[in-house]
This record gives C-alpha cells, structure tokens and sequence, in this order.
C-alpha cells in the first residue's frame, strides 16, 4: 500500500509539472507577443521594450519557465497587468465564491442522482424508470448555461423568489450569499446528475444481479436495505469514476455559468482577464485549475484503492489500471 | 426494419438539424443579418414566424444559418480528434512498449486539462473565431480516440484472424487497414457520434463567451448571449436557442446509444 502511495504522489508531481509546462509552453511559445498583445499595435518600442524587460519577456525561455513556477510555488503569482496587485490576491479573493459553487454543486449533483439512478435501477423497466431516464437524456443535452437562463426565467421573472444575478457577498450573513449561489450550482449540477443518475443505475443493476446481494436477500434483507447496503457500495467505482472526470467539467462551468450569474469568481476573472489581455492572470488560473484537476483525480485513483483494495495490488504487479 | 427507440428518434432528430443546416445554406425565409429597425422584437407571426430579435432580424433565419455554423464547428472537431487519436491509438498497440506508455501519458496529460477552459485559452492568446474554437475542441477529442481505438486494437491484436494474417506475413499497415480498423470501425463510431453531440455543447460554450464564431457569422451561442438581458420583456428570444441546441445533441446522443446498442450490445453498459 505505501508503494502504491508512493508511486501515485510521484505520478502526480511529474503530471503537475509536465501540466506546468504545457500551460507556460502554449502561453509563451505560441506566436504572438503576450507586451504586444497587452499595449497594442499603437505602442512604441521603447514602451515595448520595457514591459518586455518588466514582465523578463527578454529572459531565456527555461528562466522564464523557472522564474514563474518557482514563483508559483511560494505562492507569488506575479502582478496583475490589469489591476497592478498581485494575482494570488486577486485568485484568493476569487475562491470565496468559485469554491462553494462548486462544492454546492456536488453535493446537489450527488443528492439528486443517487436516489434517481437506485430507484430507477429498482424500477427497472417500468414506467417510473423510462420517465426518470428520458429526463436525464434530455439533462444531458441541455447546454448549462441555457438552463441557467430557464432558472432565472421562473425563479427570479415569474416566481421572484431569488435574484437573477449578482452576489452580495458573505458579509451579510450566510443565507443571502447561498441564495445567490443555489441558481448557478443548479444549473452546473443538472448535466451532470443527468449523466451521474445514468451510471449510478447501470451500476446498481449490475450490482444487483452478484451473488452477494441474493445472499443478503436469502439472509432476510429487505430489497432496499440490500440494495442501498449491499449493491450500492458496489456499485460506487464507476460512479466515482464519472465523478473525478466531472470535476474537469464542472471547473469549465464555473467559467460560464459565473459570466451567465455575473459571480465574481475565478472564471469571471479568467474571463475579463483574457479581454483584458491580462496574460499572466490567465496563466495563473489556468495552470490552478488544470492542477486541481489533476489532484482530483489522484484521489479518485487513491479512492478506488481504498474501496477496493484489490486494485492497489493489481497496480503493484504492473497490471489493472488501465482498465 | 424494426430499429431501437432510441435509434429512431436519434435519427429523426439528427437528420432534421442536419437538414436545415444545409437548407439554410440555399435558402432562409430572410436574410439571416439583414437588419429591419422597424421590426425589431416583433412576437412570432405569419411574416416572422419566430419572430425577430433586438436588431430586428429574423429569429428563425438565425436559427438555420446557426445550426450550419455549429454543426460544421463540431464536424471539424471531431474530424481532428479522430483523424490524429485514431492512427495514435493504433500505433500505441501495435507499437507497444515505450512507444505505447510515452503516447498514453501524453493522452492522460492532455485529458488533464479541462477542455472547455484550455479552449478558453487558445482562443484568448490566438484570437477568437471559428477555426481556434474547432483546434481548441479537436485537441481533446485526441486522447478520447486514442485510447479507445487503442483498446480496441490490443483486444484484436489477441483474435485469430489477425494472427493468422501475421502468420502468413502480411505487413503491418495491411493488418492495420485491412483487419483492426474495419472491426474497430463500429464502436469508433458510437464514440464519434457522443462526441460530436460534446462538441455541439462546446461550441455553444465558446460563442455563448464571444469566443467561436464572430459576427457576422450566426450562431446559437451568440444569439443567446446577446438576448439575455430580455429575459425578463421577450423570454422566447434566449430560448429559442437553447432549445436548438438541445435538440440537436439530444439527437446526437440518442443516435449515439442507439447505434451502440445495435452495433455491440456487450457495450450497453453507460460511459
């Protein structure tokens, strides 16, 4: 298991700096001028010249590269072209609404499908079942930011029951501050309960139908304490699985679900960040989130491991884990 | 033929997006950007039948040129995914060894990044407009068929058939033609069809940020975003076009599982 440990963590550094460089790579190897692209086709030289000097733009590449993860690692970010303060500041400040979004998604995205997929994989086949299925069908097709739009449409123009858009910040107590997140977490979560409720009930059929859940049944459990004690831990690889690949999707959505609520977090400043021309913003928070990403998904390799510890030890003789 | 449900409707619905978009390639009712102030947000009705949007243009127009713009976005998308993953994938069976592992890390590094907001970055640094917005989608569709067409090229490499070819010495790009793509073919394209529907939704993404097509380019994205701010005098204008969009990959997906179903019923289970 420490081998397993220890192979995965280093798996992880080389994934995170490899992800480092693409990031730095697509940013600074590209054609284009990142000063050029900042001051416009109208600057002068001399001006060219010293924001290329201010920003190390005149530096070897690696410096460059090792300039900016170095930075990175002690947590300084570089300048804002746009605000003149530091990026961190600027992510940081960011987090208080990107961070429960998401997080409020989850839980919404988990709380809905879970009893979605284990009722219809119970109801298999009847109506209930179609219904449930037809409408995650037509959840997976619906672009999030539409459905966003939908919400606003009933709860906030007809129903008037929460703001359109906006966030008025934590200050004024924790209510008012989820209110003006629960629109947008719903409209991240929908798609992906859709896809979540779909697996959970392919998972729990097949589940359902293993030697260990008619044992439980012949030992006198109810069908719902076997399925939810028995079928449903079992089923949980594949749904953590669609998990950890979510979490790539859901850090996307905040990108536009926060431009379609107007929520002042980190995908609304990579946004107004990239109309700015704000380079060094958008590197930062691209390279945070596609480290996230790849956290996650460590974890979720780690969960497996831990959900079934069969699969630490396939990995350790070279097999499994490509699955 | 007594095709599945889900096969029929996918069909039905693709082919009618489909349909209109190259309709709309001859002909709209009106010039989709022809501007007419003095009809703008008119309600629907026998001259506008979707009505008109702020400017005045007619919706339904919009709608038709939107699909073309959308549909041949995510077909080039798709077309660079499978077009570069699906010779990498096979090339990392039948390579195996170092070959194999350094093209599959590469794949599960591209995997890292979330796909819509490194689509985001591309356009950022390279301008917005159509072409980025298909490199930047096509670029994630790689590792997708890549691994797929890699699977499914390990698991044949073990059949008979293909040793039996090796076996009496037919080169490698024979056995890859002639053998592993044809029997590949099927689930290859289940998967291409799911991700052209992916590819719709990220396109949407990306114009919705102003970020795909320009102006005067229609697409369904923009058409949206730019009649947000009605949502609360005309709500049929921002909904139209989501309503287009969802049709459209509804129809994808169910196209999608339907062909799986009949193509591979082993493949059943959900992705």
């Amino acid at each position: 298991m420490t081998g397993f440990l220890l192979r995965r963590l280093l798996g992880l550094v080389l994934m995170l700096v490899a992800a480092s460089v693409v990031v730095f790579a697509v940013m600074n190897v590209l054609p284009g001028d990142p000063a050029l692209l900042m001051l416009g086709t109208g600057a002068t030289r001399t001006t060219l010249a010293a924001l290329r000097h201010q920003m190390g733009l005149d530096l070897p590449l690696w410096q460059q590269y090792l300039r900016w993860a170095g930075g990175l690692l002690r947590g300084d970010f570089g300048i804002s072209y746009t605000y003149q303060t530091p990026v961190a500041g600027l992510i940081l400040a960011r987090l208080g609404v990107t961070l429960p979004l998401a997080a409020m998604s989850i839980v919404l995205s988990v709380g809905i499908a879970l009893p979605v997929g284990v009722f219809a994989a119970t109801h298999q086949g009847k109506a209930a079942d179609a219904a449930l299925m037809g409408a995650a069908q037509l959840g997976v097709a619906v672009p999030n930011f539409w459905f966003g739009l939908l919400l606003i449409l009933l709860f906030a123009v007809h129903l008037g029951w929460l703001p359109a858009t906006g966030f008025p910040g934590w200050s004024g107590g924790l209510l008012p501050g989820l209110a003006a997140l629960l629109m947008p977490a719903l409209s991240l979560a929908l798609p992906q309960a859709a896809i979540l409720a779909r697996v959970t009930r392919s998972a729990v059929i097949e589940a359902a139908g293993e030697d260990y859940v008619r044992t439980a049944r012949a030992k006198g459990l109810t069908a719902r304490a076997a399925i939810w004690g028995h079928a449903l831990p079992n089923a949980l690889i594949p749904v953590v699985t669609i998990m950890g690949f979510q979490f790539s999707y859901l850090l996307a959505g905040t990108v536009v679900i926060e431009n379609v609520f107007t929520l002042p977090g980190m995908g609304r400043l990579l946004f107004q960040a990239i109309a700015g021309r704000d380079l060094i913003t958008v590197q930062d928070i691209v390279v945070l989130l596609t480290g996230s990403v790849i956290v996650v998904n460590t974890l979720v390799d780690l969960a497996y491991a831990a959900i079934d510890p069969r699969l630490a030890l396939a990995d350790m003789t070279g097999r499994g884990g490509e699955a | 033929m007594n095709l599945p449900r889900n096969l029929r409707v996918g069909l039905v619905l693709t082919l009618v997006v489909v349909g209109v978009a190259v309709l709309a390639a001859f002909w709209t009712p009106y010039p989709p950007l022809t501007i007419d102030v003095l009809h703008r947000l008119a309600p629907p009705s026998a001259t506008h039948w979707l009505g008109t949007d702020s400017f005045g243009r007619d919706v339904l127009s919009q709608l038709m040129a939107g699909a073309a713009t959308s549909l041949f976005v995510a077909l080039i998308a798709v077309a660079v995914g499978a077009g570069i993953g699906i010779p990498a994938g096979v090339l990392a069976a039948v390579g195996g060894g170092l070959v194999d592992t350094a093209l599959m890390r590469l794949a599960d590094l591209t995997f890292a990044f979330p796909a819509l907001l490194t689509a985001v970055m591309i356009t950022a640094l390279r301008g917005p407009g159509a072409v980025n917005a298909m490199l930047a989608i096509g670029i994630f569709n790689i590792p997708v068929f890549a691994r797929l067409a890699r699977g499914a090229v390990l698991s044949l490499l073990r059949r008979d058939f293909v040793l039996a070819a090796r076996a009496v010495g037919v080169p490698w790009r024979g056995i890859a033609w002639r053998h592993l793509l044809p029997n590949a073919a099927p689930i290859l394209l289940v998967q291409a069809t799911i991700q052209f529907a992916l590819a719709v939704l990220a396109d949407a993404a990306l114009s919705y940020l102003g970020l795909g097509a320009q102006p005067p380019q229609p697409s369904w994205g923009r058409m949206l975003a730019e009649s947000q701010s009605y949502v609360w005098t005309d709500p049929l204008l921002p909904v139209l076009p989501g309503l287009a969009i969802m049709v459209a990959v509804l129809g994808l997906n169910l196209l999608g599982d339907g062909l799986r179903d009949r193509l591979d019923p082993k493949l059943r289970r959900e992705r």
